[in-house]
């Protein structure tokens, strides 16, 4: 019975000779006549015609499939030739038959391209070229100026102003945000704030007014932060961050010095990983800052920190935050992050599970500026001298008449990091945001309104046809 | 296969085996002094047996570092190699390349190219992410003319109508809120419990020597 069998090989063509019938494999001769490979030979298989649609569609999938002419070639335009080398690229069936993979993972292969609907796009310069304002281009162009005329449309009609700002306060209805206002705000001068900027500038449109509020919550309440990121243009990006917001406080007489009142640190190679060695090697990777020059921090621990804040561009960020820092301290961890990213991001915060607080998007952004405003005693651009927001130092005897030192050294001012922060700026961005929404949300409803009405109609004629 | 060869298999399976139990018990037992309380001193105990995590993973992290070198090193070397093909395209990237890097060192680290060119161009690609994305929002029932499709868009509509800072929309937030917390977040937390799970196969498979990897 063994001798009769045979397994397929990837020469063999199921259906080489075009005949109309749909052939199974044919097993090898055999003078045994009750022999199950005799039974199948004997067998008369149905014609074509009478299989239903399902199995004829099939039939056809699989003869257009078994001919290497029809296959499409599978090239990524202009990557394949970098990534691949030509001998295995010119193969029949391009890169993927041409790699080492098994009979099974083969199959699994087309199970997957026919899952998604056929192998990937062929090479774009075959594809007849559309005109600029084709029947398939208009709707595209249509809607991208529908939201290009709703996002500018606040910049330039000053009367224009849809939906409301954002409250003034978290409150009660986002406890979360509310909590990384207070960790930050609980911060005494001196003490050591480590930040993950963990975004690069994909997210900068979004995450940068987060990123600049907190830091300047950190500055304002004197802390240190130690700014690390596992992404290499984030760091880049972070100081360039802080010199806009040192360059925001010159008018006041200040200034920012890297080194003294913040710290940079060298990128943290592989991912997950590098957030490992950075809990458990904290010492040596301080001593470093980002240029390679030594930082002269005696820290031994994460435990030294006050308090950890992530600013994160990718959920993903913030789980490898959340699992493998926060875990290995005591110190608490909050984070800012985008929308796109705040449903993966919730299940940590919301119970506390390696997340302590979670602020979100822009927003959020602009009612931690407006709390954070609150906090001064006086109006935006008044009387910049005339308190110190400092704590009390050592000699805490008030002198009723203080005299002028031979060299005085004033105090800085550390509420100049926020009170020159003009929000009234921030509203356009904000209506024009909303006006984007509105805008997006008004087409997916009219597109989706359209396509079910004809749904619903077609479903209707095919009803009253049988 | 001969004894040579079954030993060439066998070794990297055994080695990744026993560094990768060591670090495990290094990481599972190592920097937590209570659980030394018998020994004389638990905090010197705990800090040896969390000494050869601390250590494995300083180096594998360094050796990531260093195949960032390798990636750009092999980067320019494909597109040198290009060039010679005529492929002007390469000629941009070691042009670009050679700026950015002669940029930085003229004026002594200034990073200003980083958002005059880098932040503007990924901004945009991120606001043709927001295109696509509306775009098959609108065209979510064109694929799916079902009631899953019809579920999948009136929930889609709630969320964005009730995100919307209106007056009028209110009733919608209650909504929006429950989606939020309850079948969002179910999902987020399958998703984070099937990547769990997932991890733990991949690291015993690791562990177990059954990574295709180790079996020659």
């Amino acid at each position: 019975m063994g001798r009769d069998f045979r397994w397929l090989d990837d020469d063999d063509d199921l259906f080489a000779d075009g005949d109309d019938r749909a052939e199974p494999p044919r097993p090898a001769q055999s003078n045994d006549e009750n022999s199950p490979a005799s039974i199948l030979r004997r067998r008369q298989d149905r014609p074509v015609e009478e299989l239903d649609s399902r199995l004829q569609a099939l039939r056809a999938k699989a003869l257009s499939a078994a001919d290497p002419k029809a296959a499409p070639p599978q090239t990524l335009y202009d990557v394949d030739d970098v990534l691949v080398s030509p001998e295995i690229a010119h193969r029949p069936g391009g890169v993927i038959s041409a790699s080492a993979l098994s009979q099974a993972q083969k199959k699994q292969v087309e199970l997957l391209q026919d899952i998604v609907g056929g192998p990937l796009e062929a090479d774009a310069r075959a594809e007849p070229r559309r005109g600029f304002l084709s029947a398939l281009a208009w709707p595209r162009l249509l809607t991208a100026l529908i939201i290009l005329a709703a996002v500018t449309a606040p910049f330039v009609l000053l009367n224009i102003a849809p939906g409301d700002l954002p409250p003034p306060t978290f409150g009660t209805d986002n406890p979360a945000a509310e909590r990384v206002f207070a960790a930050l705000d609980s911060l005494q001068e001196g003490d050591w704030a480590l930040v993950g900027y963990e975004y690069g500038p994909t997210a900068a449109g979004e995450l940068d007014a987060l990123a600049d509020i907190l830091l300047r919550h950190l500055f304002f309440r004197g802390a240190k932060p130690i700014i690390v990121s596992s992404n290499p243009i984030a760091l880049v990006h972070a100081r360039n961050v802080l010199n806009d917001i040192s360059r925001s406080v010159r008018p006041a007489g200040m200034s920012l010095q890297a080194n003294q009142d913040y710290y940079l640190l060298r990128y943290l190679a592989g991912g997950a990983l590098g957030l490992r060695d950075l809990s458990h090697n904290f010492a040596s990777i301080v001593n470093i800052s980002a240029r390679g020059f030594p930082t002269y921090l005696e820290l031994t621990s994460l435990d030294e920190m006050a308090l950890m804040l992530l600013i994160a561009e990718r959920a993903d960020d913030i789980r490898h935050w959340a699992e493998q820092v926060a875990p290995t301290t005591t110190v608490d961890l909050v984070a800012a992050t985008g929308y796109a990213a705040q449903p993966l991001a919730e299940p940590y915060a919301l119970q506390s599970a390696g997340i302590s607080g979670l602020l979100v998007g822009i927003r959020g952004a602009y009612t931690y500026g407006l709390m954070l405003q609150d906090r001064l005693p006086t109006a935006p651009g008044e009387n910049l001298e005339a308190f110190d927001l400092l704590p009390p130092t050592g000699t805490p005897q008030p002198n009723a008449t203080p005299q002028p030192t031979a060299s005085p050294a004033p105090a800085p001012n550390l509420a100049a990091y926020v009170q020159l922060r003009d929000r009234r700026q921030e509203t356009p961005r904000l209506q024009a945001i909303t006006m984007g929404t509105m805008a997006a949300t008004l087409i997916i409803a009219f597109g989706n309104a359209y396509f079910g009405l004809q749904a619903l109609l077609r479903r209707r004629t095919k009803s009253k046809g049988q | 296969m001969n004894r040579r060869q079954r030993l060439g298999v066998a070794l990297p399976a055994f080695i990744a085996f026993a560094v990768g139990l060591l670090t495990l018990f290094s990481l599972l037992m190592g920097g937590n002094p209570e659980l030394y309380g018998f020994m004389e001193q638990p905090a010197v105990t705990a800090e040896l047996v969390a000494l050869p995590a601390a250590a494995l993973v300083r180096l594998t992290a360094l050796a990531i570092a260093f195949t960032v070198l390798i990636g750009l090193a092999n980067l320019l070397y494909v597109h040198l190699e290009r060039l010679a093909r005529r492929r002007f395209y390469s000629l941009i990237l070691l042009l670009s390349f050679a700026a950015t890097m002669g940029w930085y060192m003229v004026s002594r680290g200034d990073t200003a190219l980083l958002e005059a060119v880098q932040v503007p161009i990924e901004s945009s690609l991120a606001a043709l992410l927001f295109l696509s994305l509306m775009r098959g929002g609108a065209t979510a029932l064109k694929r799916r003319r079902d009631g899953w499709g019809f579920l999948f868009a009136a929930v889609m509509l709630t969320v964005l109508l009730a995100t919307l800072p209106l007056a009028e929309l209110a009733p919608l937030r209650p909504w929006r809120e429950w989606l939020m917390t309850v079948p969002v977040s179910a999902g987020a937390r399958a998703m984070l419990i099937g990547i769990a799970l997932a991890t733990v196969t991949a690291g015993l498979r690791a562990l177990l020597g059954q990574d295709r990897s180790y079996r020659g």
